[in-house]
């Protein structure tokens, strides 16, 4: 088993995913991507699985460019 | 940091109990025997919090009453596919009763929605019941009626609610993204550039625990027997005690949330997020929660549409959902259709495992099937395949174990199968593919408890009502969030307060952390007083992935040890000794050179220079490390569950009639606890096995069983009898060596009643539940 160091892309702030093993990415915690079949995202802006864009909400689709993304806070 | 090397119990008592040394560091306790040999911990003490729960003492957020409290309620789509052209809340708002209304709006307009969107910018319904506005009243019922007043001009859109019908090519689209995403670059252990094209996403090949591995063609080839099979598993719906719901009350120097979440620190960081507040002005509160398996972690729409209503009306505003609503929006465990190809070896070595799946999360992702088949054999040539599919429905939810469920239904009844084919006994076949010592273990104390000597072959028990006996096995890993932190506090007046933000979501993380203080201090549990569940606490770790116990019990023991030298170094003086030469057990602290000289811990604490004494902890990294990154630990959180039911041959009918389910968690820290987490995991396997499943009509978009009566959760008569077999397993990972048990009491159930459905009828189900048209199918019976 490989080992993984957090992703260095910067999500949206406001895109929040729980994996299967209780973990939460994201936000203040740092993004793994550990499993993503068995993630759920969310847009916290939108309260949902589709952004404010009406997209899917989805970590490589929450990055710079998208119209409704906004960088995290650093 | 300094360090020093203290040796742990390691190993299964019984079995293969041994010592490991460990460094740890120097401020840490020294190792704790096993359980034989402690006095709290491990044992079957009382729950804390009981006499408050079944005198109804105990407050849950549907109970709270603050002054001026208003009831809040939303409008939810009828429709489940439709723009959103003008929304006309003006009635509702003059109607008598009503405090305040919202609308939810999208933050980008027209020209920048995904799909066209509209000039007024609401968001698109994707799903009959998505919330829409929401209104504030003096009760619940002029709520709704004010609800009633608000008029929707809908544009209707075509809409597809099937995992089938969802993947042809004419099928409406949930989301318009047809896109080819680029790689994610450095970091994380998903995959990069997985696609989306219609309503299909994936496929998903790999995680965190890796991709694809050897070449499974050539695998099957060099097999003797193969096994291969389509396996469907339904939607199951989110039923807690407690539906899901909030009371904000958002006052102008800061916002109090009451909520029945499993994560109190995300909903907090969620809040302050959403309303551009500090966080230290947002505060979370769950100090009694009726239950959450994995839906309960976010803010949630309804949480967001009480903040408004909150912050608009100036008063506090109750938000709970119903259980219409709990079960078409607040999530589900996504349905699954799995191809499953399994190759052996006359000795039963594995040598190829294929796996393709669809499933359904509905407007959400999340609908893999998990990777039990990627872990728990050893098999050297494996690939999987895993697609989510959107439809116009409910969002899906972690639920308990996500996928893994999915997965061993898929998994454990090929491997039964395969045993078959193998012309070996399912056991068997698992102790030659299966590495995990703590299995193995269960797989025989299992075995014997079970008498699973009594098993016939299948389909040979006379007579029409056919027992069958079958059993299923599961692997989780032990999850740690270092983000856990207790403070304990000791007053002069003897009281010893136990403090952190984590939440009890039912499952008594209260008791524990009692029991873990009280060991280390050498007194009653009952003479701990727990106050959890308050973000004013230090954080605690969400409760998902089984990671409370693992993350929040060593902090706990290391933050008693702290206060127990910090005690020892003000009494060593009275005692005639130095504070490395005392004890503490039985209420008193001991001169370990003269035992005749001690004090009552309740009098050290009369003579403390301070009113009170305070220490805090946070978990620290695992002794021996991690085995990934700095979450993921070393060990198996192991099950073996072994099933007996009758099957009645002419009404289809499955009983469920025993259930013997042998777990390990590392170090058990309260026996009775475990049972009951286990005896839930097991009914709600059960109950999946055979019952819960969502109906939805095609021809209108909406769930046709959202309540209790036609969507069906079993009752007490069918409720198997269970019996469980806690095995301790040690490691010397932490100060307590404890971990979960929620997610590993609920994968193998399901599973292990259709291997013994099969047993009995001789004939295998390849579709949850097992419905007694099913089995009357698989009989030809009609």
């Amino acid at each position: 088993m490989k080992n993984i160091e957090p992703s260095n892309i910067k999500f949206c702030r406001f895109l929040r995913s729980k994996n299967p093993y209780g973990s939460l990415e994201g936000g203040e915690n740092e993004w793994y991507l550990i499993d993503d079949a068995n993630s759920i995202c969310w847009c916290i802006k939108a309260t949902g699985g589709a952004g404010p864009d009406n997209g899917l909400v989805d970590p490589p689709l929450c990055v710079s460019g998208r119209a409704c993304y906004e960088p995290p806070v650093s | 940091m300094d360090t020093k090397k203290v040796k742990f119990p390691h190993g299964i008592p019984g079995h293969n109990l041994s010592e490991v040394e460990r460094e740890i560091p120097t401020g840490e306790p020294p190792a704790w025997p096993i359980n034989d040999d402690l006095k709290v911990v491990g044992k079957r003490v009382k729950r804390t919090d009981a006499l408050a729960k079944v005198t109804g003492a105990a407050k849950y957020t549907s109970d709270i009453q603050l002054q001026g409290m208003l009831f809040g309620r939303m409008l939810r789509s009828n429709y489940p596919h439709a723009k959103i052209k003008s929304i006309d809340t003006s009635a509702a708002e003059k109607y008598d009763g009503v405090y305040a209304v919202h609308v939810f709006k999208n933050a980008v307009g027209m020209a920048q929605a995904k799909d066209g969107g509209n000039s007024a910018g609401f968001p698109d319904v994707k799903f009959a019941g998505q919330p829409i506005a929401g209104v504030a009243a003096i009760s619940v019922d002029v709520a709704e009626e004010a609800l009633k007043l608000i008029k929707v001009d809908y544009e209707y859109l075509p809409f597809v609610v099937d995992l089938e019908e969802a993947q042809k090519p004419e099928a409406p689209v949930v989301f318009k993204t047809d896109v080819d995403q680029e790689d994610r670059g450095g970091g994380g252990g998903g995959q990069s550039g997985l696609k989306t094209k219609g309503n299909l996403r994936g496929p998903s090949t790999s995680s965190f625990f890796g991709g694809p591995r050897g070449d499974v063609e050539k695998g099957f080839e060099t097999a003797d027997f193969i096994v291969e099979h389509v396996y469907r598993t339904q939607v199951h719906t989110h039923c807690s005690l407690e539906t899901h719901g909030v009371v904000v009350d958002w006052r102008p120097d800061n916002v109090t949330i009451y909520a029945s979440t499993q994560n109190t620190n995300s909903v907090r960081h969620e809040f302050a997020e959403m309303f551009d507040l500090p966080k230290s002005k947002v505060r979370v509160i769950t100090e009694f929660m009726g239950g959450g398996f994995g839906a309960k972690h976010s803010l949630g729409n309804f949480g967001v549409m009480a903040g408004h209503l909150s912050k608009k009306s100036g008063r506090p505003v109750s938000m709970m959902l119903d259980r219409k609503e709990e079960h078409i929006s607040s999530g589900n465990r996504p349905n699954s259709v799995q191809y499953l190809k399994i190759g052996a070896k006359k000795d039963g070595t594995l040598t190829a495992i294929k796996q393709k799946s669809h499933g359904t999360a509905g407007v959400g992702l999340g609908a893999g099937v998990g990777r039990i088949a990627q872990v728990m054999y050893e098999c050297p040539n494996f690939s999987t395949e895993q697609y989510d599919v959107f439809t116009h429905a409910g969002p899906g939810a972690a639920w308990r174990a996500p996928g893994n469920v999915q997965g061993a239904f898929g998994l454990e009844q090929a491997m039964d199968e395969l045993a078959e084919k193998l012309n070996m006994d399912p056991l068997a076949l698992r102790d030659v593919i299966d590495k995990s010592d703590v299995r193995k273990v269960e797989r025989q104390r299992g075995a014997k408890q079970f008498d699973w000597s009594r098993r016939k072959k299948p389909g040979s028990d006379s007579g029409t009502v056919k027992k069958g006996l079958g059993m299923a096995q599961s692997t989780w890993p032990r999850f740690v969030n270092l983000n856990s932190t207790v403070e304990i506090r000791a007053y002069k007046d003897g009281a010893i307060e136990v403090r952190s933000g984590v939440q009890d979501i039912g499952t008594g993380t209260k008791t524990i952390l009692a029991q873990v203080v009280a060991e280390e201090l050498g007194m009653k549990p009952e003479d701990i007083t727990i106050r959890i569940g308050d973000t004013l606490f230090p954080t605690g770790p969400g409760s998902g992935g089984s990671i409370v116990t693992g993350s929040i019990t060593p902090p706990a023991r290391n933050a008693a040890y702290k206060l127990k030298l910090e005690l020892f170094d003000q009494v060593a003086k009275e005692l005639e000794t130095v504070s490395s030469k005392l004890s503490m057990s039985g209420g008193f602290i001991v001169s370990q050179e003269d035992n005749s000289k001690k004090i009552a811990v309740k009098d050290a604490l009369k003579k403390m220079r301070t009113e009170q004494i305070t220490t805090s902890a946070s978990r620290s990294d695992d002794y021996g490390g991690f085995k990934m990154g700095s979450f993921l630990a070393h060990g198996d959180l192991g099950s073996v569950q072994f099933a007996e039911v009758s099957v009645d041959t002419e009404t289809g009918f499955v009983k469920v009639d025993k259930i013997v389910a042998a777990h390990s968690c590392g170090r058990p820290l309260n026996i009775t606890q475990l049972e009951g987490q286990i005896n839930g995991g097991v009914i709600q396997g059960v109950s999946y096995a055979l019952y819960e499943y969502r109906v939805m009509d095609n021809e209108t978009g909406h769930q046709m069983n959202g309540n209790l009566d036609q969507y069906k959760l079993p009752f007490a008569m069918e409720i198997p009898e269970i019996e469980t077999i806690i095995v301790e397993d040690y490691g010397g990972r932490s100060s307590t060596d404890a971990y979960g048990i929620g997610e590993p009491a609920n994968i193998a159930t399901a599973v292990a009643v259709a291997n013994a459905v099969y047993n009995a009828i001789g004939v295998r189900i390849y579709e949850l539940p097992i419905t007694p048209d099913k089995v009357l199918k698989a009989l030809n019976k009609i």
